[in-house]
This record gives C-alpha cells, structure tokens and sequence, in this order.
C-alpha cells in the first residue's frame, strides 16, 4: 500500500501512522476526517438532518461531489496565505 | 478589578474559534512561559477568508475571534449550514485556526459556527461559566482527541441490486442493510473498544459526516492523554498486526478536543 503519500485531501488515509495534524506544516488529513471532529461538537446540520431521516447518511455522498471545489478552495487559500507571508 | 479588555476595531459581529487561559492562570498545567497571546500569530485565514484571528483578552480567558460581517456572513450562516460547498471550506477554515492555537495552548474550542452579536456579548458568556470551562479545562489540557476506525480489509459480497418503487423506498432499504452488517459489534471489537477506553481519560461516538464510508465497522473519538501517547499507539499496532489482512485501523489526530468540550455550554 503506498503509505504516507496520500494527498491532502485524500478520502481514505491508508496508514494511521500517516495521518498528523497538529504542528503546522503539511496537513495530511482528509475533509471527512475534519467535519467529522469539526462538527462533532453537537452542532445541528440543518440539511443533513432532512437526508439522514432515511437512516442512510447521504452527506458522504454529497461530500464527494463537493471534493474538488474544495480541493480548489484550499489551494487558493494556501497561495492566498503565501503571499501575505511574504 | 476587572481586566481591561481591549476594544476590536470594528463593529462587526464576533465569530469565536474556541477559549484559552491566558497566562499566568494557576491550573492543573500553567501554559508554557513562551506563550504570550499578545505575541500570538494565527497565520491561517479568518472564518470568512477576509479579516485575521485575533487573541481578545476576557478575565482569565482569551478568546480566539475573528471579525465578521453581520448581514453578509452572521445572517447567511444558518442558510449556508446547509449548503456542503460552504460547510467544507469554512469546516476546513474553522479547523485550521483551532488547530494552529492548539499547537501553542490548551484550547476549548467553541461549537462550529458560534457568533456573537459583539464583545459586550461574548465577553459576559464567557465570563458567566467561567467555572465550568475551569472543569473543562482541567480535564482537557495535555491531552488530544483522536479518531479510529476498523474498517473491513476484504469487500463483502456484491449485494443483489435493490429493488423500489420510489426515492424513499430506495433509501430505508439501504438502510435496513446497512443495519444488518454483520461484524459491526463482535468481540474483538469491543476488545479493541476496551483496550483504547484503557489508556483514554474519555470517549465518544463520532462519524456523523463519514458515517457512510463503504466497509466501516466500527468507530469512536478519544481524549488521550499525551503522556500516554506511547502506549496509545502500541496498542493500536498490536491490533493491526493481529489483524492484518481480515481488518484495517485507521487513526486520525491528533485534534483538538472538539468532542469533549459539550459540558462548557
């Protein structure tokens, strides 16, 4: 398995070893991950809670679709963050 | 004496990442000598991708806060929950903040998406449950939240394609047989549960969003200590060697303490 060289926003981290994010630097984690913790603190979802009546969590799939925009996103935001540490 | 609090430039409403102690505050871990929230630089991009973090003394406490607009942002937020494009960049935006004070001090962060209407606002919530963010505090600091899941290492079968008449039909069938999986709750699963609930000070449910990953078995969130963060990972390999072929462990982290932060509310 290619271990530690997934990408940033790869869906499914191979290796636990792998996966660290503290410390600044390389952010090795997958956006699932983040608004998994991210939203566990027990905020309401309002559109989620619509999908999920169902029991199936449709908020995977709708992650998937979004993936690339936010790929686009955080590529942006880390060029957007170079050049005001220049 | 109260602390003078220092005046934001604007008058924009108050986004809040999460709450530190500020320095020289008696607790179970006093903050590292080098930590000074005035020298503090959060590098990483406001919630709205426009104004900076700011360290915004309160009492005892700093309150990690970012400006943002009322009308164009504050009121759009509850609509914009809804919307997946929105939630990701900001989820994302949101992590890196809390994340980058986490690397420097004990934080508590706030629930995601919590404005305030102004400093007069946030300033007298937070001071009005200073003691029980004192408790959460003395349970959270030294230690980080991590996330494990097992997933199943060989595909199932492939299931006989489901049969409905309409959307919703189409939808609590799949959900029948998501329930049905068989290994969602054996024993060896529940010895991994116990070894990691061992070493951990807590634990909790997680997986609202990648609840649906294919093959998922099992998953749960820890507050692990960071003295016990060798015997954390040990543990961990002995199960992916026991395991190897038949199961996979993922772990995520390590992350602030979102999931163990709901008794400060």
């Amino acid at each position: 398995m290619d271990r530690g060289r997934h990408t940033r926003l790869s869906l499914m981290p191979t290796d636990f070893e792998s996966v660290e994010l503290l410390g600044g630097g390389e952010e090795d984690i997958s956006l699932l991950e983040i608004l998994d913790h991210v939203l566990n603190s027990g905020v309401v979802i309002h559109g989620s809670l619509v999908i999920s009546l169902a029991g199936v969590d449709l908020v995977y799939l709708g992650l998937n679709v979004v993936l690339t925009s936010v790929e686009t996103a955080l590529r942006n935001l880390q060029a957007e963050e170079k050049r005001r540490l220049k | 004496m109260a602390n003078p609090v220092r005046r934001l430039a604007g008058a924009g409403a108050l986004y809040l990442y999460g709450i530190s102690r500020g320095p020289g505050v008696s607790g179970p871990k006093p903050l590292p000598p080098k930590f000074s929230p005035t020298l503090a630089k959060i590098s990483s991009a406001g919630i709205d991708g426009v104004h900076t973090v700011q360290a915004l003394p309160c009492g005892e406490f700093i309150c990690w806060v970012c400006e943002v607009d009322q009308a164009g942002f504050a009121q759009a937020m509850e609509h914009n929950m809804e919307n997946l494009e929105w939630l990701a960049l900001h989820g994302v935006r949101h992590q890196q903040v809390v994340g980058e004070v986490a690397a420097q001090t004990a934080i508590v962060p706030a629930r995601f998406g919590t404005i305030f209407s102004g400093e007069p606002a946030l300033v007298k919530d937070v001071l009005g449950r200073k003691a029980s963010l004192n408790k959460v505090f003395a349970r959270v600091t030294g230690g980080d939240e991590w996330g494990v899941k097992v997933f199943a290492e060989h595909a199932e079968p492939v299931a006989a394609p489901i049969e409905a008449r309409s959307g919703k039909e189409y939808l609590q069938q799949k959900a029948a047989r998501m329930k049905k999986r068989p290994e969602r709750n054996d024993q060896e699963l529940r010895e991994l549960a116990t070894a990691l609930e061992k070493i951990a000070t807590d634990s909790a449910p997680s997986g609202k969003v990648s609840g649906a990953q294919p093959s998922l078995l099992w998953q749960a969130t820890f507050l692990v200590p960071r003295t016990k963060r060798k015997q954390w990972d040990q543990t961990l390999r002995n199960f992916v060697e026991k395991w190897e072929g038949k199961r996979r462990i993922e772990v995520n982290g390590p992350w602030p303490p979102y999931s163990f932060v709901s008794d400060a509310d």
